[in-house]
């Protein structure tokens, strides 16, 4: 995988930073949640809310704005309405700063991803499927989903290892 | 010119670059189809992770195994094993056996026949949530029972995945045989193509040569016909002259009958004889214009004292023209020469009456004598007369041509070309520089023997001249 291991350009770092620290100024700190936890940001965060990492329930990952994504996967049968936040509006939230994550499943399945996917691509943390909230049993409750659909060089194995499923955590590097 | 005979060839050339173009259209349409056919076998041959269900079955296995564990270390009594660890391994599971039960990864395992028995396999796995829930340390009977349905379904998983891969392996071997296949079907079009692109070539190089061989034959008439033109438009000026002043002096010979006095008879007869002299001449020339074209020159080289032949020439020329002043200077000259001497003569000849011809009265004629480095003689002829324009002293040597200065003056336009002639046949040549109202310097070369290829035969012994 170059993409991971290539550090992206001096302005694009940049711009990325920025775009995460936006939110930061508006609001210093991260809320506590209050339900189950379903998803850990660690690593380099400048907004944590427990120790050095960043915690989310349902309700707070569903209070992020919401994005829509009709498209097919490699997984399931025919076109599907996925729901949830973008990615790199929930690393923001979680004012993270880098250049790849570790993306870590329930089941330990571990991928790396460079943040630049998320900068180029509307990925979202898929937390409905047609409607229907995902659950642990169907790939849920988050699953990063990609905009295959919209861009055909997404159709490809080196992008569809990276639709982990049952995520929980995201290791910011 | 039989006509029929050279269409039957061209109709035959047409044919064969018709045919080399429809071979090399087919190979080449060959060559793009299968190349097609190996780009779609490629796409199929690129591995499909969605389609990876080995990864999925070992991964539905290992969940299967790490939830029997879990099971087992909650009835021992294991307080890290809790409740919601039991769920947590459990949905997990299912998850994984649900993967299997839907979109591309279903269609794997349809393949291998298994779906049913998958679907069963799913059921009985569901059915266990009410006891796998409930679990509570000490529950003996329920491991036993969670046993029972989890172990047939990791055997289970092994047995799909082991279909799968097998099927994968004899799609691969099939996929790559097909790829060999269309790699060789390539390879024998593009040599194909090559070979008939090849004849193509070749066909097209031959046809370019005999087009060639018939412009060149083309232009050959040509000039033939541009020859036999201005013959014929000499002949008409040339002969006319002459031929006026016979009639004339005969007539007036007629007309005064008896009553003409001696002399003036004796000058119109001198008249006569001189107008046909110079027809003779002309005659002469243009026969010696008609052997030129028909090749019918006989070369007979031998040893020959060169001055002595162009001193002949000279005193032929007085003879012809007693008023010309002709200055020789001929010692420079080699003493022998390999040549022939009635070709050379004539050469001469030519040389020195076109010089006279072209002179003004009174104005001498040189001709300079000398030796070449190599034993060769060169023959200057050198004349004070009208010269030759530039623009057309490259001429001067063809056939019939006579320069502007040459008009009014008799001649044929035959002698020059016929000296550089009869230089060319012995291997030398006839040169000119001239300036237009000054006059003109030829020079004949000879060489001293004959290159070998000039005297094949090997006629070379020498005879007395």
């Amino acid at each position: 995988m170059p993409d991971a291991r290539r550090p992206p350009p001096f302005s694009r770092r940049v711009a990325f930073g920025l775009l995460l620290a936006a939110p930061a100024r508006a609001d210093s700190r991260l809320a506590a949640p209050i339900g189950p936890v379903l998803l850990s940001v660690t690593g380099r965060l400048s907004r944590p809310n427990r120790g050095a990492q960043a915690d989310f329930d349902r309700v707070m990952l569903e209070a992020l704005p919401r994005h829509r994504l009709d498209t097919a996967t490699n997984w399931t049968t025919g076109v599907r309405r996925f729901e949830g936040p973008l990615v790199r509006d929930v690393l923001a939230a979680a004012g993270a700063e880098g250049e790849r994550v570790t993306a870590v499943a329930l089941n330990d399945y571990t991928i790396e991803i460079p943040l630049k996917d998320f900068q180029d691509y509307d990925v979202i943390l898929a937390m409905r499927m047609d409607g229907q909230v995902l659950t642990v049993r169907n790939k849920g409750p988050v699953w990063v989903v990609y905009p295959r659909d919209r861009h055909p060089e997404l159709r490809n194995s080196l992008y569809d290892s990276r639709w982990i499923w049952q995520l929980r955590t995201l290791q910011v590097r | 010119m039989p006509k029929a005979a050279p269409d039957l060839p061209r109709k035959r050339r047409f044919l064969a670059t018709l045919g080399a173009g429809a071979v090399i259209t087919a190979f080449f349409v060959s060559l793009v189809l299968t190349c097609i056919h190996l780009l779609r076998l490629e796409r199929q041959l690129t591995p499909h992770p969605g389609e990876s269900v080995v990864w999925l079955a070992s991964q539905a296995q290992f969940e299967a195994m790490r939830t029997l564990d879990v099971a087992v270390r909650r009835v021992a009594g294991d307080p890290e094993a809790d409740e919601a660890a039991v769920q947590l391994r459990y949905d997990l599971l299912l998850s994984r056996l649900v993967v299997l039960l839907e979109g591309r990864p279903l269609l794997r395992v349809r393949e291998t026949g298994l779906s049913q028995a998958m679907e069963r396999q799913h059921a009985a796995i569901a059915s266990l949530e009410p006891a796998l829930l409930s679990l509570a340390p000490g529950d003996r009977d329920t491991e036993a029972a969670l046993r029972a349905a989890l172990h047939p379904l990791a055997g289970f998983l092994r047995e799909v995945a082991n279909r799968v891969l097998l099927e994968d392996q004899r799609n691969a071997a099939m996929l790559r045989q097909a790829r060999g296949r269309a790699v060789t079907e390539i390879l024998l079009y593009v040599v194909g193509v090559l070979a008939s692109g090849m004849l193509l070539m070749l066909v097209l190089f031959r046809q370019r040569k005999a087009q060639i061989r018939a412009e060149a034959s083309l232009e050959r008439e040509r000039e033939v016909s541009r020859l036999h033109r201005a013959f014929v438009s000499m002949v008409s000026h040339q002969f006319r002259t002459p031929l006026a002043i016979i009639d004339s002096s005969a007539q007036r010979m007629i007309r005064r009958g008896t009553a003409m006095p001696p002399e003036e008879v004796t000058a119109r007869a001198g008249k006569i004889r001189e107008a046909t002299r110079r027809l003779t001449r002309l005659m002469e020339s243009t026969l010696n214009a008609a052997r030129l074209e028909a090749g019918e020159i006989n070369f007979n080289p031998r040893d020959c004292d060169i001055a002595a032949l162009i001193r002949e020439a000279c005193a032929h020329q007085r003879e012809l023209a007693p008023s010309a002043l002709l200055e020789e200077q001929l010692d420079g000259l080699p003493t022998r020469l390999h040549c022939d001497p009635t070709l050379v003569e004539q050469a001469v000849a030519n040389l020195v009456s076109n010089a006279v011809k072209y002179s003004p009265p009174g104005a001498p004629v040189l001709l300079r004598g000398a030796t070449s480095p190599g034993g060769g003689a060169v023959l200057e002829v050198v004349d004070q007369g009208v010269g030759i324009p530039a623009d057309e002293l490259g001429r001067v040597f063809d056939r019939f041509f006579r320069a502007r200065t040459a008009e009014g003056v008799t001649g044929t336009g035959i002698g020059l070309a016929f000296a550089r002639h009869v230089a060319r046949l012995h291997g030398g040549d006839v040169t000119v520089v001239s300036e237009e109202g000054k006059g003109s310097i030829f020079t004949l070369r000879l060489p001293p023997a004959l290159p070998p290829a000039w005297n094949p035969a090997g006629r070379t012994e020498p005879v007395a001249a």
